[in-house]
């Protein structure tokens, strides 16, 4: 009896052994790479820190629903989530991105517990190893280090899956089920599509052991606690904010396919064909080997250089464990995770980007399921060999790790991870000079230089038009043009701009050579990225030698 | 009729024919011979042969892509990523022992071979390169065309896994193993695609096929008849694509 006890006591112990070594893992470096800080990530947390201060975002909203932010209108979870770190560690890169670090070790302990509840799983280590092999495992990896909602998402859905699946054991799991599957929805914009579309393929697939008389009180609990959840979304629901994320999906690409159609099927023919090829194109590509073991996602944004969202080396592992997923007695499991694996990916193919691993994340548990399948039957076979083996691929999978993403993504994903503004912010800190920003090529930086300047978030609320307020979830346009302490964001008007005394900021195309002689202007600063490359040159203007050079003719020489 | 329907109903075997009509024969010729060994449970021998012959003529038309030597881009590349490397040392016993991380992944053959066989084994079991051109991944190394019209992607999981439970290992081995191996090797630079895995996804398509026909031709002739008529629009579709 204590020899069992013990042996309890032994996996926690090694449970914690492997979420502190998660812990280290995610957590190293984690202000340093990714080498920038995108805008996506600054947003939400540039909010958290106005709500702070002020209890009103960016715009003065007082704790909105959802958050305006560039042109889009970003989930709440993450935002307000973000206020603790921002609270406990001071507005930093480190606090943008702590949420989603601990999103992703928390989705571990979910692994573990799902792999725990399989009644199958002969070896006690089972739920362990997959443990392991899924904190080291790129696609959670990377999602856990960027400051934005995916690793967050990621963590409600498997909690959510988790619950589905101990409501068929034990129906009082539905009441969690469907309160946490309805939290998720305030979690990112995947989940408020795929939650619902998981749940209803739940109820067709199991409805003989859920829809139950002795199970309503259970559903009716849950449905009450989600519908309350949803309030916020139901007050905002008819208005644009709400549905705006709805131009990814890809006409442009269904219209121009069905063209080609129209000439042999006639119309809506052609349409029901280009869309039924283009959505299972995108489909099947989330079951691609090459996608998934392979190649990287194809944005440079999302993706580590050499590195497919599995290790190579998984793909055995995989195949493997499909193989024992069909010879699986337990036909309750088999069902649930091909319903897993057939819903997930499908809100996702019908976005216009192939292949896009931020939208399909919630497909890692199913996959990892499944290999929880060949890493039982391999350790009840093997046992210390297995062990040995694990061991090897671990360390051989942490050297390719950092290779791929410390060094690699660190250097060459630099400039797609928006590096420099914070050298640029520290620039325009310390000079008392006015600066522009041209804003013709880049992200919209006012919210990086007021993130990285720590701008009173007052400064940045008073910036902004107060209509913008009173329409919060309507005026969907967004503008760039800010002008907060000594900067503005616009596109340089190069009429008036060479006139004033002023340092002008662009990317390496923004101010060429020729122009830098035409008018005068002086290089200020450089601001290279770890490749070397120019990411912002910054070039202080001479009004009084221009217009000695022009003879004055132009209207702003006489101010 | 199915066995033509899927023989003749996909853009594959006419690109082949066109591209060289030995070379179409030849694929018809094996597709042919693989039908007949699977269906009467015949020995490979004769259809080794046969795929031994349209292994070497796939070799003989692909583009081989060296597993080591790099291109311009890539040297620069690599050269770059040479100093991208921190220093790397471990202190052993009051020592410091450099280790040549860079050296090893960014200049010795070994990872480069290993990182480009796995290329060209994702790239050759990757179900979009048959089904959808690639699509939407396109790559630039891959002549990329609808091989097969995509309503056939089903029937070829269905057959392939009634080829599996079949154990006719023999039949797997040389219609699968060998030119899975033969195209992991040389790459699928050809003109015409891996033409070699044609007999296999063709005699799985025709499995596939052959078990909706025997649950739905009698039973339900009408779905049969529906299912026929879709499988030949969404080949028109293909064709389409393939023109433009």
């Amino acid at each position: 009896m204590r020899l069992i006890k013990n042996y309890k006591y032994l996996e926690y112990v090694l449970l914690a052994m492997v979420l502190a070594f998660a812990m280290l893992l995610y957590f190293f470096k984690l202000d340093k790479v990714p080498a920038g800080f995108y805008v996506d990530e600054a947003s939400p947390a540039y909010n958290a820190y106005s709500l702070l201060q002020t209890g009103k975002d960016e715009y003065g909203k007082s704790f909105p629903i959802l958050f305006r932010s560039l042109g889009l209108y970003l989930t709440p979870a993450y935002t307000y989530l973000s206020i603790l770190p921002i609270k406990l560690f001071g507005l930093s890169i480190f606090s943008a991105r702590f949420v989603a670090v601990v999103s992703g070790l928390l989705s571990a302990i979910v692994v573990f517990v799902f792999v725990k509840c399989l009644h199958f799983v002969k070896h006690t280590y089972t739920a362990l190893v997959t443990t392991l092999f899924f904190v080291i495992t790129p696609w959670i990896f990377f999602y856990s280090r960027i400051g934005y909602e995916i690793s967050l998402s990621y963590l409600f859905i498997s909690l959510t899956a988790l619950l589905l699946w101990q409501a068929l054991k034990n129906p009082k799991y539905l009441v969690g089920a469907l309160i946490v599957g309805s939290l998720s929805t305030y979690s990112g914009f995947m989940p408020r599509y795929l939650i619902p579309l998981f749940f209803l393929a739940y109820v067709i697939v199991f409805k003989s052991q859920i829809l139950l008389p002795k199970n309503k009180k259970y559903v009716l609990l849950g449905l009450a606690g989600a519908l309350v959840i949803q309030i916020p979304h139901l007050l905002i629901f008819n208005t644009p904010a709400f549905l705006l994320k709805s131009d990814l999906i890809g006409t442009g690409q269904i219209t121009s396919q069905a063209s080609k159609l129209s000439f042999i099927f006639i119309y809506p023919l052609n349409y029901v064909f280009a869309f039924v090829r283009e959505f299972l194109a995108n489909y099947i590509g989330y079951f691609s080997l090459k996608s998934l073991f392979f190649l990287p996602d194809p944005d440079l944004q999302r993706s580590i250089p050499d590195l497919a969202v599995f290790y190579s080396w998984m793909l055995p592992l995989f195949l493997y464990g499909v193989f024992s997923l069909f010879k699986a007695e337990d036909g309750n499991f088999k069902k649930f995770v091909l319903l897993m694996i057939l819903v997930f990916p499908i809100p996702a193919s019908f976005t216009k980007d192939p292949f896009a691993t931020h939208r399909a994340i919630a497909l890692l548990l199913p996959f990892m399921l499944i290999m929880a399948l060949a890493v039982d039957k391999l350790l009840s076979k093997f046992a210390i060999k297995a062990l040995a083996t694990i061991g090897l691929i671990v360390g051989g999978s942490l050297i390719l790790l950092w290779r791929s993403y410390f060094v690699l993504y660190a250097h060459e994903r630099a400039s797609v991870s928006g590096f420099g503004y914070s050298i640029l912010a520290e620039n325009i800190s310390l000079k008392s000079d006015h600066f522009v920003i041209d804003q013709s090529r880049i992200k919209p930086a006012y919210i990086l230089l007021a993130f990285f300047n720590k701008l009173p978030s007052n400064q940045v609320q008073s910036s902004v038009d107060p209509v913008i307020k009173e329409n919060y979830y309507r005026d969907v346009i967004f503008n760039d043009r800010y002008s907060l302490a000594n900067f503005e964001t616009r596109n340089i008007n190069w009429e008036s701009d060479i006139y004033k005394d002023q340092i002008l900021v662009g990317d390496r195309f923004a101010i060429s050579e020729s122009q830098a002689r035409e008018h005068f202007l002086t290089k200020e600063f450089d601001i290279k990225n770890p490749l070397n490359e120019i990411v912002f040159s910054g070039y202080r203007t001479d009004p009084d030698k221009k217009c000695a050079n022009t003879g004055s003719e132009s209207i702003y020489c006489n101010r | 009729m199915i066995f033509l329907l899927i023989l003749f109903g996909n853009v594959w075997i006419w690109k082949m024919l066109s591209f060289n009509i030995f070379i179409g024969s030849l694929v018809i010729l094996v597709s042919a011979v693989s039908f007949v060994t699977y269906k009467n449970n015949h020995k490979t021998i004769g259809l080794a042969v046969l795929m031994f012959t349209l292994v070497l003529v796939q070799i003989k038309t692909t583009n081989v892509k060296s597993l080591v030597a790099l291109s311009e881009t890539q040297k620069i590349q690599s050269i770059q990523r040479m100093s991208e490397y921190p220093p790397v040392y471990v202190h052993l016993f009051g020592k410091t022992v450099w280790i040549p991380a860079a050296r090893w992944f960014e200049q010795r053959h070994e990872y480069r071979i290993i990182t480009r066989l796995g290329n060209n084994f994702s790239e050759v079991i990757d179900p979009n390169l048959y089904f959808i051109a690639s699509h939407p991944r396109e790559t630039d190394s891959i002549e990329s065309f609808e091989k097969f019209p995509f309503i056939a992607l089903p029937l070829f999981a269905l057959g392939l896994v009634g080829l599996i439970k079949g154990k006719n290992f023999m039949l797997l081995v040389v219609l699968g193993i060998l030119p899975l191996v033969v195209s992991i090797l040389v790459g699928t630079r050809n003109p015409v695609g891996p033409i070699s895995l044609f007999p296999l996804f063709w005699l799985a398509i025709y499995i596939g096929a052959d078990k909706i026909y025997t649950r739905f031709a009698t039973k339900k002739p009408k779905v049969m008849v529906g299912l026929v008529v879709l499988y030949i629009l969404v080949f028109v579709q293909t064709i389409i694509y393939a023109l433009n």
